[in-house]
């Protein structure tokens, strides 16, 4: 396993007024594995802690409880400079393609950054060398080096947000929303381009993304989340093709499909009610105040993941009782 | 008589970088009643195109053309704007902290909204917001009349400016990106609420969005514009059942689905979105499959009853290409 975390937690101090502070939790108990050259997406709604969750693994958030292996070694309990000296091997690409490039900087001294710090025994033309032929990898001529961020389009500014990721080539790239702000017609040339350099390179992903057919493209595995908490993880085909947690379900069910003929016919289940505040999770199973399977046990006990099939992993007292009580998703 | 008409209107910004337009020459006839969809990425025009309708560009904007109301011309008639805004047209942004008045309570905004337009008393307003809260399924309501916007979800913030827009109650609701700020789960509520609205209060509803999966939801009509003008226009079951023009073709297939061939990469749409310089031709013709030398010079929008399209080599009706 390249990387393997179990039980993980990420809590913040909020404030409460005074002398009052209060812990959001974040992130509660979630357990997942990612094996090299694998793509483990993570779904789920706002405030579900998937961008926290994905943070916390290459230590960007702080871990309050959960073992975190990388390549077999704890790294939960590492300092600050131990994540860095990590870092060559962890990157990360962001949502807003634009914002997380320096505008002051020209392309090739952003992508360029990595490698001095990492390599800073490489040469300047060694360097505007590698700089170009990774600007070329990922679909952008080796002159765009020499031109600023704004000259550029979204889905090109994210080609050279990944282009500075895989410079030092990692072995895992934490994705956040990597294609949310990009228009449609150009969201598949970066998931496509994601996976020509996963193939290429040997990377692995973690891909976070509210868009669930767009994390259907990437992954090998799939990490459900709600308010926090893994719901339902398991491969790819499994969560797609028999998802089994009542979320799962519900949120597979929401996405619209681009046929006027079937989406104005269409009834859907959805969860009832509102989002809890994180800062006062439900007791039991954090889903069941919007779960029209919820019973009195499901208030009294939190369920636990446990295996499903093989791989297949559930958090849900009553996953048997499928698919009494819910709309069955049409075929796909 | 069309509810909204406009006629060749055209939108500018002066810019550092000099002037921009935005909208290119727009025809569209909302007629009572009838839902269209607006459809474009961005820089595509479309969200400036009803702002400028209803008044409400940037300082540096200016419009041109023909805007008409109920067969009234509304531009450059900033009192008929403020008489037609609200009982006329209501209007529903992206972001619902936008539309709302942040120090006011949800119960005050909604109140207001009657007062201004009707000369409605303090407390029949009040009675009529709570309804309007049902009406909008805002769970809850006598809780949220006292709330303030920052202290409601995203959803049912989303709810309340709905309801805010519809209490004058509108003949047409123009909603610029309704749900793209909200989850999927919240936005498949919000389309159903939309569809429900319509049908039980009879509005015409300009949606404005990039998202096509909302669009099948709710429109009866498609209007797709690409560079600041319309490349295609029609019913909507038939604009997405056969396509005619290659950038509307290219924009369903490049949909994700949760039904694609995971065997085969995504499809997509080469190159980048248009710029903002002048172009004597078809804008599309740099990321288009089928243009010729013919595209160097611009398709005029035509076709047949309700389906139009702007392309020298459109696709066929019965689908393919």
């Amino acid at each position: 396993m390249l990387l393997e975390g179990r039980d993980l937690a990420v809590r913040y101090r909020v404030s409460g007024g005074l002398l009052r502070s209060r812990w959001l939790t974040a992130v509660d108990g979630a357990s997942l594995s990612l094996s090299s050259g694998g793509t483990l997406g993570v779904v789920g709604e706002s405030g579900c802690g998937k961008s926290t969750l994905g943070r916390a693994l290459i230590g960007l958030a702080p871990l309050a409880a959960g073992e975190l292996r990388w390549q077999g070694q704890r790294v939960d309990g590492l300092s600050a400079r131990g994540w860095r000296r990590l870092r060559r091997e962890l990157q990360i690409v962001f949502q807003d393609p634009l914002g997380s490039l320096d505008p002051r900087m020209t392309v090739g001294q952003s992508v360029a950054e990595p490698l001095a710090v990492f390599e800073p025994s490489l040469s300047r033309a060694a360097r505007r060398t590698r700089v170009g032929e990774t600007l070329e990898r990922v679909g952008l001529p080796a002159g765009a080096a020499d031109r600023y961020p704004h000259e550029f389009s979204g889905g090109q500014c994210q080609r050279i947000g990944i282009a500075r990721a895989v410079i030092l080539k990692p072995r895992l790239v934490v994705c956040d929303e990597p294609v949310s702000a990009l228009d449609v017609s150009v969201q598949g040339q970066v998931v496509n381009l994601l996976r020509e350099l996963r193939d290429d390179l040997g990377l692995a992903y973690l891909f976070i993304s509210h868009n669930l057919a767009v994390v259907r493209h990437l992954s090998t595995e799939v990490v459900v989340m709600y308010l926090g908490r893994v719901m339902e993880s398991g491969p790819r085909d499994a969560i797609y093709g028999r998802p089994l947690h009542p979320y799962t379900r519900m949120l597979l069910d929401a996405v619209p499909v681009a046929d006027p003929q079937i989406e104005r016919h269409r009834t859907r289940t959805l969860p009832s009610g509102e989002l809890p505040s994180p800062l006062s999770p439900p007791d039991g199973c954090v889903f069941r105040t919007r779960c029209p399977l919820a019973e009195a046990r499901c208030a009294e006990r939190r369920p636990l993941l446990q295996e499903a099939a093989p791989g297949h992993r559930i958090a849900c007292h009553r996953w048997r009782e499928w698919p009494t009580g819910l709309n069955t998703p049409p075929d796909r | 008589m069309a509810l909204l008409e406009l006629e060749s209107l055209h939108v500018r910004f002066r810019t550092r970088e000099g002037e921009l337009e935005a909208v290119r020459g727009m025809d569209l006839a909302v007629e009572p009643g009838e839902c269209v969809a607006i459809v474009g990425e961005s820089g595509s025009g479309k969200s400036q195109t009803l702002l400028a309708a209803t008044g409400m560009l940037a300082a540096n904007g200016t419009a041109s053309g023909r805007v008409a109301f109920e067969g009234e011309s509304l531009l450059g008639q900033p009192a008929r704007l403020a008489r037609v805004r609200g009982p006329g047209i209501g209007y529903v942004f992206q972001d619902a902290l936008g539309s709302l008045t942040p120090h006011l309570t949800v119960g005050a905004q909604l109140a207001e909204a009657l007062a201004v337009h009707h000369g409605v008393s303090a407390a029949d307003a009040r009675t009529e917001a709570r309804r309007m809260l049902e009406r909008v399924q805002v769970p809850d309501p006598d809780a949220r009349l006292g709330q303030y916007p920052h202290e409601l979800s995203g959803g049912t913030r989303q709810r309340v400016a709905i309801a805010a827009a519809l209490m004058p109650q509108p003949r047409l609701l123009i909603a610029d990106e309704p749900t793209t700020a909200l989850d999927v789960t919240v936005q498949a509520q919000v389309v159903a609420l939309f569809r429900d609205l319509r049908a039980s209060l009879g509005m015409a509803l300009v949606l404005v969005t990039h998202d096509l999966g909302v669009v099948a939801g709710l429109a009866d009509r498609v209007i797709v514009m690409y560079a600041g003008r319309i490349v295609e226009e029609g019913p909507a079951v038939a604009l997405f059942a056969s396509p005619r023009h290659p950038y509307t073709a290219g924009l369903l297939a490049a949909l994700p689905r949760l039904d694609d061939d995971l065997a085969a990469p995504m499809r997509t749409i080469p190159g980048v979105p248009p710029g903002a310089g002048r172009d004597a031709g078809c804008a599309f013709r740099y990321r288009c499959g089928h243009a010729s030398g013919r595209c160097e010079v611009r398709p005029d929008l035509a076709g047949s009853g309700s389906s139009r399209v702007a392309c020298h080599h459109p696709r066929d009706p019965g689908g393919g290409s």
